[in-house]
């Protein structure tokens, strides 16, 4: 394989330490093996990944900025990748990380 | 007891999933299904996956079009939710079987041990940051590095030159090649169509389908 460089932008998990521990606790999970634990945590982080992912593409296209089901070429993706604006990214990712936590956690009880 | 969240396995036999577990990763699977985003919606598990393409331990940026793109160009009803496979030359092949199935459930299967690979990265990248007083945030961090053969050569944050171990050039090129050249795009133009994380013919998969023919 060639040398690959990668620039990448981070954007943090979902959850910090603290509020995974509070969710295990809010579905009395705390009995469960630490392993079990993390599979559901992956699991939430997984559907939340998916929420934003959902949201994203809805204001995107509601916005005019893709067609719904208009297949794209890498070079429109590239493009499009470069418009998007960061901070409301990171605004649209807190958003949904909290509303698909308290969905998750309300749904329990 | 959370530290060990970066070290599990997502894996697990169904047998040994405790009740407890298994009831609260149902009710996230319900949730995905209420906003048809769940394992059988090929969409947004393709829009996720490409996603993760361009996030070294994070989550945003759209390459994910490109992923769903090329799964249409192969599958025929892609607006629907990709529910009718066809073949090489166009030809329907399948709706929603079996097959299907198997085939959402490995990528489902593959989304968790990724998540679980960059949980790894981004303790990891955390970590080598403190050693060196970086500073990080949400957002806005730039991670730059260099990879061969599935090791990192060269590594920066937001910078900075970081001195890597070898064993931390070896972790962290593992970890990337695990989430970003394990060959498990399962999308159907992909070779990997219908195998299984161990190369084997995926769960449901028809007994005249031919990984090998895509």
């Amino acid at each position: 394989m060639a040398p690959l460089i990668g620039l990448i932008q981070t954007i943090f998990n979902f959850m910090d330490e603290q509020t995974k521990k509070q969710i295990i606790e809010s579905l009395d999970l705390k009995d469960l093996p630490a392993e079990a634990q993390v599979r559901v945590i992956n699991r939430l982080e997984l559907f939340l990944e998916k929420r934003v992912t959902l949201r994203l593409m809805t204001e995107l296209i509601a916005d005019g900025k893709i067609e719904k089901d208009k297949v794209l070429t890498d070079q429109e993706l590239d493009d499009l990748t470069k418009k998007i604006d960061k901070e409301k990214l990171t605004r649209l990712i807190q958003e949904e990380s909290v509303a698909g936590i308290e969905e998750f956690v309300n749904q329990h009880h | 007891m959370f530290e060990s969240f970066k070290q599990v396995k997502p894996e697990e036999k169904e047998a040994e999933i405790n009740p407890k577990e298994r009831e609260a990763l149902a009710r996230i699977d319900q949730l995905e299904q209420d906003l048809n985003i769940g394992s059988g919606s090929d969409r947004i598990n393709f829009w996720v996956r490409g996603l993760k393409r361009t996030a070294l331990v994070g989550v945003i940026s759209l390459v994910a079009l490109g992923c769903d793109a090329r799964h249409q160009e192969t599958t025929g009803d892609f607006s629907s939710g990709g529910d009718v496979v066809t073949n090489s030359s166009g030809e329907i092949i399948d709706t929603r079987s079996e097959f299907q199935k198997g085939l959402a459930e490995e990528r489902q299967k593959r989304h968790m041990i990724e998540r679980d690979k960059q949980n790894q990265m981004t303790e990891k990248i955390k970590e080598l940051a403190k050693s060196k007083n970086i500073k990080l945030d949400e957002s806005n961090n730039q991670i730059e590095y260099q990879i061969n053969e599935h090791v990192i050569d060269t590594l920066k944050i937001n910078g900075v030159v970081i001195d890597l171990s070898p064993e931390d050039k070896q972790f962290l090129g593992e970890a990337h090649h695990e989430i970003y050249f394990d060959g498990s795009d399962l999308s159907p133009d992909s070779p990997e169509q219908g195998r299984n994380l161990e190369g084997n013919k995926t769960l449901g998969a028809p007994d005249w389908f031919n990984p090998d023919d895509f």
